[in-house]
């Protein structure tokens, strides 16, 4: 059988990798007396993919995984083995049945809706910030790191942006959805960065912290 | 810059901040599944155990994991872990003034009753002290107050302490399981007493659980600079016995250890199966300092492995030993474990096998399509030279596993060689080059068109404390380059890759394993010189450590007119007093003198299965084949 669970990675655990999340997820499903599924072939792997990569450092609301066991189990079983199993800040909220009809979790996102939180230290007075000044540009820039050619490249990314919305709390609080998929996404850190030149505000002087709160499928 | 005593906890949002800001914080964050964390009100004694390397490293280290879970069952002790900081981390704690912390409750490793670390390699002594600076605690014994930790170190190097003593007020000898809680309880209960620090080290050291507390020892050396006594104050045990635990199968074994949240080195459950080895290389301290043999059964491996892989949902299980084939039981044991792997899905991994037809059936099982690299350690080029050390492996046993590999469809061959053997000569170089050129020729008359690579490794031979080779000097700097040089141009032969270790770590190897107390000063310096991960090749600081030297040797000449090579490249007399004579290994001096003699002429020594030899420690222990061998 195959499930797609939703999961919350909340607080310190925000800081392993995806990598670290998903060697943590197989050991929290073997624990749990779960049989996942293993490829065939030489190098038989098991069964388990997520929806799109989370940033290291980046927490989140609704994270999707897909998995697929040899045996079946009820839903709410999955979920308490699942949940009696991951360590704090990894939270499983929700298990349902694979969707017929599509192939992996990973073709299906649409957009991500981000929440981010900029604190201001106590000596720095944040220059105003106008959002609607910022969307209005031509383009908007950010550097994105060729690989192939090893150096940084300036990338237009305004067609990314689906909304981009700001309020005070705490400092600044934005409210970012952007598209997401195969036809390539948007670093939230990099348009922080932008958003940040363009208003001349001092990165060293402020905090961001990122949370993602939805996947769009 | 000193650190900011005042704080004694990292808060919380301090520690998200330094987490932000490092390019690994996985490997801070603690809170790992298996982890303990006592209560808040907890007022029994703390213990902070360190790891001298990064968190990758430390937490594959099954000591630690066994001594954490034995000092945490005790209700009145509590272990928390820290380990050295990447370079990034140790400049945001000096910038904001922030101590080294530990994992489990964010505080500062000065608030601990006693601090301790492990001692694996003497690579890892500047991160000591580094560890200690951060932690804003005193670096030298002496200076510390009734307030700072008490500051502890087991392990493999502890057997030879002197290059540490003057920044160790406690070094524990010998197996830990047993004296490690028993001396944490001890301090508790002298603490709880009023006792002050000079009364519990001076209770420790006289408590036959093993304890060297250096100041109550001092060494005293002649006008040349020779070690002429270690003298120590009244009722101050001398030479320090090692402890020795007669059973492994009935002391606690971790069967939930904590699961790091990154990837470590060894992310694999593990289960021991026997300490001490019986064939007697005479390079191996190994071989020596954890005698007698004693194995868990192979009954207890499996419950052992069973209950490990159940608690961690690890993915690979390895067996920890000194030569995995040895174990009395280890065909049945391994068949055994390898049908419970193959159900659950998880890989078993079986290091320094000896490479027969049982060895080969098995690989062929586990490994699969893997068949990616087969390692053989003849560690000398000729028969000479392997009888010199007593490295009981034959040409003819290389020649027929590599035989037998390549028709099991091997492609790779990885040969591990030491060069600076005593009694080797260009002879034995030549050996190695013919062993790899004749490998190739194997692979070639096999008729296989799959491709064959031959690695050989080449590592600089190091004398260790408590070995028959303990009196041999190092080659030089020098004679490690032109025999570097000299394989590299022999070794230039169609499929075989040639790796040699860095010369200067050896040398620094060297000195530290075979130092006396002087040495303090050489370590002290080269701190101070920022010199620190000096066993990760891609960090060691040789200009800071080329300073440290010239200083460290003009003190040495003023004084004796020596320099540092005293310490590794001079070849000591028999009758010379050794900086770690202080300590008994349960082994005798007189059976490693033989064994050298019996070295130099090229004479081997059977293996402790096939009749005792004789080395003493039953003295102390029993030991399985003291009584005779196995035939």
């Amino acid at each position: 059988m195959k499930v797609l669970v939703t999961f919350k990675k909340l607080g310190n655990i925000r800081f392993i990798s995806h990598l670290d999340l998903q060697r943590l997820m197989r050991r929290a499903i073997k624990r749990g007396g779960l049989k996942i599924k293993y490829s065939q072939g030489f190098n038989p792997h098991a069964k388990l993919g997520m929806a799109l990569p989370l940033g290291l450092g980046y927490e989140s609301e609704a994270e999707l995984m897909e998995i697929e066991f040899d045996d079946e189990y009820s839903l709410k079983y999955i979920y308490d083995a699942l949940n009696s199993n991951t360590p704090e800040g990894v939270e499983v909220t929700q298990v349902d049945l694979f969707p017929e009809n599509i192939k992996n979790i990973a073709s299906q996102v649409k957009s991500c809706e981000y929440e981010i939180q900029m604190k201001v230290e106590e000596d720095y007075e944040l220059p105003s910030i106008q959002i609607d000044e910022f969307l209005k540009q031509k383009e908007i820039i950010i550097e994105k790191w060729n690989k192939k050619k090893r150096k940084y490249e300036n990338r237009d990314i305004k067609d990314k942006i689906i909304s981009l919305k700001c309020r005070i709390q705490d400092g600044y609080l934005f409210e970012l959805h952007c598209k997401s998929g195969s036809s390539g996404g948007l670093s939230p850190e990099q348009l922080m960065k932008s958003l940040c030149t363009f208003f001349h505000i001092d990165m060293e002087k402020i905090h961001l912290k990122f949370k993602r709160r939805h996947l769009n499928t | 810059m000193t650190m900011n005593l005042n704080i004694t906890k990292i808060d919380e949002s301090t520690l998200q901040e330094l987490l932000e800001h490092v390019e690994k914080p996985g490997r801070y964050i603690g809170g790992e599944l298996n982890s303990v964390t006592k209560e808040d009100n907890f007022n029994g004694l703390r213990f902070a155990f360190g790891f001298p390397d990064l968190y990758e490293i430390g937490m594959s280290y099954l000591g630690m994991q066994i001594l954490y879970n034995i000092v945490n069952e005790h209700k009145e002790l509590s272990c928390e872990r820290f380990f050295a900081p990447y370079m990034d981390m140790e400049e945001l704690l000096r910038n904001r003034q922030l101590p080294l912390f530990t994992l489990e409750t964010k505080s500062s490793i000065s608030t601990f009753d006693v601090v301790g670390f492990t001692l694996q390699y003497e690579m890892s002594y500047t991160n000591i002290l580094n560890m200690l600076d951060l932690g804003g605690i005193s670096l030298y014994s002496k200076d510390r107050t009734e307030e700072e930790p008490i500051i502890i170190a087991g392990g493999p190097c502890a057997y030879n302490p002197q290059p540490l003593a003057d920044f160790i007020d406690a070094f524990l000898i010998g197996d830990g399981e047993e004296v490690l809680p028993q001396v944490l309880g001890l301090i508790h209960k002298l603490k709880k007493e009023g006792k002050n620090r000079l009364d519990i080290l001076r209770t420790l050291s006289t408590s036959s659980l093993g304890v060297y507390v250096p100041i109550f020892y001092c060494e005293e050396y002649d006008e040349l600079g020779n070690l002429i006594a270690h003298k120590s104050e009244e009722n101050i045990p001398n030479p320090v016995m090692r402890t020795i635990i007669s059973d492994i199968e009935h002391i606690e074994f971790p069967t939930k250890p904590i699961i790091p949240f990154i990837e470590t080195v060894h992310d694999r459950a593990v289960v021991e199966t026997f300490r001490g080895c019986t064939r007697g290389c005479r390079f191996c301290q190994a071989g020596i300092i954890y005698r007698p043999i004693r194995e868990r059964s192979k009954e207890r491996v499996g419950q052992l492995a069973c209950e490990q892989l159940m608690s961690t949902g690890f993915e690979e299980l390895s067996l920890l030993s000194l030569s995995t084939s040895d174990h009395s039981q280890f065909e049945p044991m391994a068949l055994e474990l390898m049908e419970k792997c193959k159900e659950s899905n998880v890989s078993l991994s079986l290091p320094s096998l000896r490479l027969d037809n049982f060895s080969f059936n098995v690989l062929e099982e586990i490994q699969g399509y893997k068949k990616s690299g087969l390692t053989f350690a003849p560690e000398a080029g000729t028969q000479r030279l392997r009888d010199v050390i007593n490295k009981n492996i034959t040409e003819n046993d290389i020649f027929s596993a590599v035989e037998q590999a390549i028709q099991l469809g091997w492609r790779k061959v990885k040969l591990y060689f030491m060069i600076g053997l005593p009694t080797e000569t260009y002879e034995d170089l030549d050996g190695i080059a013919k062993l790899a050129q004749e490998i190739m020729q194997i692979y070639r008359n096999s008729g296989k068109k799959s491709g064959f690579n031959v690695v050989v490794s080449v590592s600089n031979f190091v004398p260790k404390a408590f070995t028959p080779f303990q009196w041999v000097g190092q080659n030089t700097k020098e004679e490690f380059a032109k025999k570097h040089e000299y394989l590299l141009e022999k070794l230039k032969i169609r499929g075989v890759t040639f790796n040699y270790h860095d010369d200067y770590t050896s040398v620094l190897e060297a000195i530290f394993a075979r130092g006396d107390r002087r040495c303090v000063k050489l370590l002290h310096l080269a701190w101070k010189n920022k010199c620190r991960f000096d066993g990760w090749s891609e960090f060691l600081n040789t200009d800071g450590w080329d300073k440290a030297i010239a200083e460290f040797n003009s003190y040495l000449k003023d004084n004796w007119n020596i320099d540092v090579t005293y310490f590794n490249e001079r070849s000591r007399a028999e009758t010379e007093l050794l900086p770690w004579d202080i300590i008994n290994s349960g082994v005798t001096k007189a059976f490693l003198l033989k064994e050298l003699h019996k070295a130099i002429d090229s004479v081997t020594t059977k293996d402790c299965r096939d009749g005792c030899e004789g080395c003493g420690i039953n003295r102390f222990v029993q030991c399985k084949w003291s009584k005779g061998g196995r035939g």
